[in-house]
């Protein structure tokens, strides 16, 4: 019907030609390729996490922290005063931070790597939202009028609901507008100039105690890690975590296909990305309440597991995880070793290190991410 | 054997964007979708692909309401194809084509699913671009990605929503061609939507012209296509003729309200 | 060349395949449920069923139970032999005052080795070598290693994490807010009851509330005198609510801004730390100025080289219309060390600005003496004279 037109892309001519050309393990090994450095990475961070329990006073060695996690695992007690000394040490004072540090920096990883697909920006952090500056304001608000301590239920209440309440306007004014990614960054950054100005005054009004109090929250650390927290956050993954895998396709449809055509492809948009943010916030907000404000690895965590394994999110999600966990452990670890024995708090380590980084990353990409 | 499309109503909000559309498009046809911006052309294919809502109306395809399908269900019968990837992050030319898959597969791709997505690149040309990020690609590698993802859904209706707007002539050719193809061989009910009279005479089987969100006229282009016909819709005055068998579109270019003399003579000529 | 179409089944018309949005809503307020009770519940490592145990049961020590100025009952050996301070260095003043200092066995770092004119002052201390925190940040493990039986710090610090942390080693924590003149009795005593020393500890709040007793006896109904106090800093003064404004009345002084109420008013700063305009000191006209630090430098047991405070002094009467301010001319300008001005729950700095304000009410009292026993008799250290502290404009000896 048309006439000569030569502008056709090369095209077999039959069936068996077509099967030749076509090779359809190009795309499995690809997969298989990743779900080997998905392994591969989870066992490096599950070493390199247990390395680090040996840092810190009291001489303890690492076969010290592998024999202490025997024992908790196969219940042996301890039958010297030296073998309780060590293993309390590890089990109570190294474990807890670790396991926070591990789960937590997952959490915010998962999280950003949540917000960067389903906003489709590469720029936006589990903070997007503002539920940083608010769970700070929430934090202050513990510190200065419910006499909240540091690791006290009334901080941690605080910082959590403040958070999530933040999340909840900022997505329920978006929903008014069919949850689009601009809206949401926009009043994402209202609510954080709101919330920091509260904070701020907040500060002003407060006296010096609470004021310490409250800049010492905000840099973040593991430090106080009790094994609630760790308790929470791993039920939190282990129920999150199947959650979002299972919609992994569809977040690939969002990032990369757009709203339109991802419902073309089958995927509730809307409903999907309601759901997905609320998972989000929820991770977010109940690892910074227990943590204070760690920055970086919500937003540089995903960019450095993209970088390794693709922007796939089928296996972008689980090595997001893994990335941001293993970032926090050695942040948590810098900390301990760079100026003992006093210790740099781990946001502070994670700031330093994600800034430059992030930085680099910027000037580094190509044409997009 | 048909999309048949009646009294579709769309709004967005207080604003109707279609009043009542009647349009049938055949299986195996090339339907090419005629209009000036605002005519609701985009609109229409969107509310085919339930990417909009239609307030009344209905659509059927071959005779049932595609409005009983669940959303997935949809997406296996009806594939879209946007105008262009909203680009942040991308994946290479394989991956995207596999979201084509996305209505099929469950909880992971099967071997199935790749032996689509592998054909797909075979017959639209990607082979040797499969490993390579999207947003590396040129203007008309990418729309065949798209064309790629939409034919990996096995659809069995295809929209296009102005593929050619961002193309140079020879991918422009090149994707109404591809276009007419896939419906002749492997009878898709397909909608291009087009800017291009001259285009769409040459590569569609049937017509529709789009007009304040109604459908003016519709048919084979040669037996469409009149010069009241195009001053209604578009409001400029043409000639008609045939060229090669194919009726073609000369618009009337008045110089004393639209361009200067020296520039009417380059015209002209 | 055309193929032939692939064969495609009827499009299905099942019933939705998606989960419902309250599915996955309840899922994760399931979550939320599940976690914050299962946190209370914690399934590891309890100490009670373990074979060896931390609670120092086994050589027939005794405990007693004493309550902190929380209000907190902790329960500790009696008495306590080795105590680790989580934060800061005032806390080690107090406990080394009551003749505990060589049970410590670890201390926060500030003032401790961040401050090179402190080294030797902490020389009585044998576990000043030994760093267990710092800036509130608490090192749990170097507590840990020390192996203390008591844990100490401010109220200002995060104890409760730190009751949390120490918990599971039966270390037990007590709040001391060694820098709170209003609780220093009740605090020394306090430790005097924890260590054992009641009738040292005695002797030590017997020394200042000797100062109290001696300062209200002489200064009843005596006229004030005005005094301007600047903290640290050019135009940087301390109002009421702070221990500077407090040093002041009780020296029988008046502070020149006592007027600024932050309880009122919105004001820069902090009580301790107010900024004000330097037009205001010249309008307020005190008879007295006591600098309290020099620019930059931290103060310490180690006094600054003469040179140094005499050009700050030298400075503060050359600021522009300072010559005719009473106190320029009657040269009662002072530069002081905060190692004195602070001493003794800064009763020693209300000592001797009283002495400097009245002096003729005070001419009998050998108010150095009460330094020297606080420096010699209950911090151990070799004493240094007062003037090396205290520094009149112009040299001389304080009237």
């Amino acid at each position: 019907m048309s006439a000569g037109l030569d502008v056709r892309p090369e095209e077999p001519t039959s069936v068996a030609e077509l099967e030749a050309q076509v090779d359809s393990g190009a795309g499995r090994r690809q997969d298989r390729a990743r779900l080997l450095l998905l392994v591969g990475g989870l066992a490096v961070t599950v070493v390199v996490t247990v390395l680090t329990l040996r840092i810190g006073a009291g001489g303890i060695s690492t076969g010290d922290t592998v024999s202490t996690l025997w024992a908790k695992l196969t219940g042996t007690l301890p039958r010297t005063p030296e073998e309780l000394r060590i293993q309390t040490t590890v089990w109570e004072l190294r474990v807890p931070r670790a396991g926070l540090a591990l789960l937590g920096g997952a959490a915010l990883a998962v999280a950003g790597t949540l917000f960067q697909g389903l906003l489709r920006n590469p720029l936006v952090s589990p903070f997007t939202l503002g539920i940083a500056p608010a769970a700070a304001f929430g934090a202050s608000m513990a510190i200065l009028f419910a006499g909240g301590g540091t690791s006290s239920a009334a901080l941690v209440g605080g910082a959590l609901v403040s958070g999530i309440l933040c999340a909840v306007v900022v997505v329920g004014l978006a929903a008014t507008k069919q949850m689009q990614p601009t809206t949401l960054i926009l009043l994402g950054i209202a609510l954080t100039q709101l919330f920091t100005a509260l904070t701020a005054g907040l500060q002003y009004i407060a006296n010096e105690e609470a004021l310490a109090a409250i800049v010492r929250w905000t840099w973040g650390t593991v430090n106080g890690a009790v094994w609630y927290q760790v308790v929470t956050l791993a039920v939190m993954l282990v129920i999150a975590l199947p959650f979002v895998q299972l919609r992994s396709s569809a977040v690939n449809a969002i990032a990369f296909a757009g709203d339109d055509a991802a419902r073309s492809l089958g995927v509730p948009v809307s409903r999907v990305r309601l759901e997905l943010i609320f998972v989000a916030v929820l991770l977010t907000a109940v690892t910074i309440s227990f943590t204070g404000i760690i920055g970086f690895v919500g937003l540089v965590g995903p960019h450095i597991a993209r970088l390794l394994i693709g922007a796939n999110h089928r296996y972008l999600l689980p090595f997001s995880a893994l990335v941001g966990g293993l970032l926090l452990v050695l942040a948590d670890a810098v900390g301990r070793v760079v100026l003992a024995p006093a210790l740099v708090p781990a946001g502070i380590v994670d700031a330093l290190i994600g800034a430059p980084v992030f930085l680099y990353l910027i000037l580094v990409r190509k044409k997009a991410f | 054997m048909s999309l048949e499309i009646r009294d579709l109503e769309v709004a967005y909000g207080k604003r109707t964007i279609l009043h009542g559309v009647d349009l049938t498009v055949e299986r195996g046809r090339l339907l090419g979708l005629l209009g000036p911006n605002g005519s609701g052309k985009s609109t229409l294919i969107k509310t085919v692909a339930r990417i909009v809502r239609a307030r009344a109306g209905t659509l059927e395809w071959e005779g049932s309401p595609l409005g009983d399908l669940s959303r997935r269900d949809l997406a296996r019968v009806v594939a879209y194809v946007p105008q262009s990837i909203d680009q942040s992050f991308s994946l290479n030319v394989r991956e995207s084509v596999l979201l084509g898959r996305t209505p099929h597969f469950g909880a992971r791709p099967r071997a199935r699913d790749w032996e689509r997505v592998e054909e797909s690149l075979v017959q639209l040309g990607l082979s040797d671009l499969a490993d390579r990020a999207v947003t590396e690609l040129s203007g008309g590698q990418a729309q065949r990605v798209l064309i790629a993802r939409a034919l990996a859904q096995d659809p069995e209706i295809l929209l296009l929503d102005e593929p050619t707007s961002a193309l140079d002539l020879r991918y422009q050719l090149q994707t109404l061609h591809l276009a007419h193809r896939i419906a002749a061989e492997r009878g898709v009910a397909t909608v291009v939507s087009i800017h291009d009279l001259n285009h769409a005479a040459r590569f569609c089987d049937e017509v529709a012209f789009l007009s304040g969100g109604r459908v003016l006229a519709g048919g084979a282009p040669g037996e469409v296509y009149a010069t009241d016909l195009v001053r209604d819709v578009y409001g400029v005055e043409v000639d008609l003729s045939t060229y090669d068998g194919f009726t073609e579109v000369h618009p009337r270019i008045k110089p004393e309200r639209t361009v200067r003399r020296t520039e009417l003579v380059e015209v002209a000529s | 060349m055309s193929r032939s179409a692939p064969t495609r089944s009827a499009p299905t018309r099942s019933a939705p395949t998606r989960s419902t949005p309250t599915r996955s809503r309840a899922a994760a307020a399931l979550v939320v449920a599940l976690a914050l009770p299962l946190s209370a519940c914690s399934a590891f490592g309890s100490s009670g069923d373990e074979a060896v145990e931390f609670e120092q049961t086994d050589d027939g020590r005794s405990f007693q139970t004493v309550t902190d100025e929380l209000g907190r009952e902790v329960r500790v050996p009696d008495p306590v032999e080795s105590v680790a301070i989580g934060y800061n260095h005032y806390n080690i003043e107090l406990i080394r005052g009551v003749g505990a200092g060589d049970r410590i066995v670890g201390v926060a770092g500030d003032g401790v080795d961040d401050a090179p004119g402190n080294e030797a002052y902490w020389d009585s201390v044998p576990g000043a070598d030994t760093i267990v925190g710092r800036a509130a940040e608490f090192n749990y493990d170097a507590v840990v290693a020390a192996e203390p039986e008591l844990f100490v710090t401010l109220s200002n610090s995060p104890y409760e994490e730190a009751i949390e942390k120490l918990e599971p080693f039966g270390i037990p924590v007590l709040v001391v807010t060694a820098w709170e003149p209003s609780l220093f009795e009740s605090n020394v005593a306090l430790l005097g009851e924890v260590f054992g020393t009641e009738d040292r500890a005695a002797e030590f709040s017997g020394l200042y509330t000797e100062i109290n007793d001696l300062l209200a006896e002489r200064l009843e109904g005596v006229e004030t005198r005005d005094v301007y106090f600047e903290n640290g800093e050019p135009n940087v003064t301390g109002v009421p609510g702070s221990g500077w404004n407090d040093i002041i009345e009780l020296a029988g002084g008046r502070n020149i801004f006592e007027d600024i109420d932050f309880e009122s008013g919105n004001f820069e700063g902090t009580v301790h730390q107010t900024p004000v305009d330097p037009a205001d000191v010249l309008a307020r006209d005190p008879d007295l100025v006591l600098r309290n630090g020099l620019d930059g430098t931290v103060a310490g047991y180690e006094p600054w080289p003469v040179a140094d405070v005499a050009a700050v002094a030298d400075g503060i009467a050359a600021r522009p219309g300072w010559s005719e301010l009473t106190a320029v001319q009657n040269g009662d300008v002072f530069v002081a060390n905060n190692f004195w001005t602070s001493a003794l729950a800064k009763g020693i700095g209300a000592l001797g600005l009283a002495k400097r304000l009245h002096p003729e009410l005070f001419a009998d009292v050998d108010t150095e003496e009460y330094f020297r026993r606080w420096v010699e008799d209950f911090q151990e250290t070799p004493y240094l004279p007062e003037a090396d502290y205290v520094y009149r404009l112009g040299g001389g000896e304080t009237r």
